[in-house]
């Protein structure tokens, strides 16, 4: 095995030679240049590992796990299935949750105040009377005969 | 064995991904139970991404609070394992964490201070950690995420992969660059005493 194999080998899995994957390890066992060379290789990474190993780190809180759960608590479990969202649909369907959903009558009243508005801005067919309301309808805009 | 214990011992056999399927549904045990199998590993990965415990806390705290209001965010029709997806959730959060704090960076030929009138040359094993601490935090963000998960965690490359939603050749690049960039740094710092 190449030396630059070996160490991209190194590199990806590690100096425990043993938990390469399987492939892999038995071509390195079967080579027959399994050399000084790459024992040394081998060392060097293990060396560069010890450093890594001492990657300082501070164990967390012993109440971890109790807060995440507390805090859930304090959070209302969502109602929502999820066969009735998907991914594309999901923004639409948050702010429906969070607009309309929980306030009914405010979306009732909104959409009857816009019906109003509408209504009244317009002169309607129905103003005129009912043989003009027909003629008007029929020939929209053209002469009338 | 009372009902509680049993509910209890059922739930401890469960799969993750069982047990987001009840979560879906509210069902707050499921969601202890979880937080219980996996808030120290998630805790790890955060705290070796931000190198600060209190906000490591909190990264695994909104995470876990993100898959209790949203869970049906966690798609069981992708195929994808309840770890891959969570691991990734965890890994968002700390990268927009570290982007609004703007990282300290060693720079190009700082000089270590040594605070003992009488050092030897040789660095303590604090210094060592500390200079350790700050070469892996000026890796460029993919390299140190792909060093993080797999080779601290001990996650295989290819979930490690779709963790980060990247090929399998792309992680591999990254691991083999950010390892690479360490040996070398490491090397000058150990050269320099």
């Amino acid at each position: 095995m190449k030396r630059s194999e070996f160490l991209k080998y190194l590199n990806l899995y590690g100096s425990e030679v043993k938990r390469w994957p399987e492939g892999i390890r038995k071509d390195v066992f079967n080579s027959n240049d399994r050399s000084a060379e790459l024992q040394d290789l081998v060392d060097e990474e293990r060396q560069f590992e010890e450093l890594l190993d001492a990657l300082p780190f501070e164990e967390p809180g012993s109440d971890l796990t109790e807060r995440i759960i507390m805090s859930a608590g304090r959070h209302p479990a969502v109602e929502e299935s999820a066969e009735d969202i998907n991914d594309e649909g999901s923004f639409l369907y948050e702010l429906f949750l969070r607009f309309l959903s929980p306030k009914p009558v405010m979306a009732l009243a909104l959409t009857l105040v816009v019906g109003f508005v509408v209504g009244y801005s317009e002169p309607l067919l129905s103003e005129l009377n009912g043989e003009e309301n027909i003629v008007a309808f029929l020939y929209n805009g053209e002469d009338m005969p | 064995m009372n009902t509680m214990a049993a509910e209890r011992q059922t739930l401890h056999d469960e799969t993750d991904e069982a047990l987001i399927k009840l979560v879906t549904d509210g069902d707050r045990s499921a969601f202890a139970e979880l937080a219980q199998r996996h808030s120290t590993r998630y805790y790890r990965v955060a705290y070796r991404m931000v190198f600060d415990k209190n906000d490591a806390e909190d990264i695994v705290q909104e995470a876990f609070l993100k898959l209790w209001d949203k869970p049906y965010r966690w798609d069981s029709n992708q195929q994808s394992k309840f770890s891959t997806w969570f691991h990734r959730v965890v890994v968002n959060l700390c990268i927009d964490r570290n982007r609004k704090k703007r990282p300290f960076q060693l720079k190009e030929g700082m000089e270590i201070v040594d605070n003992k009138a009488s050092a030897a040359d040789s660095l303590d094993t604090q210094q060592k950690q500390q200079i350790l601490k700050q070469l892996i935090i000026g890796l460029p963000e993919r390299q140190q995420i792909a060093l993080n998960l797999c080779y601290y965690e001990g996650i295989s490359n290819k979930e490690a992969a779709d963790i980060m939603g990247v090929g399998l050749k792309a992680l591999q690049s990254l691991l083999i660059r950010g390892k690479n960039t360490l040996r070398e740094k490491t090397k000058q710092y150990c050269e320099r005493g």
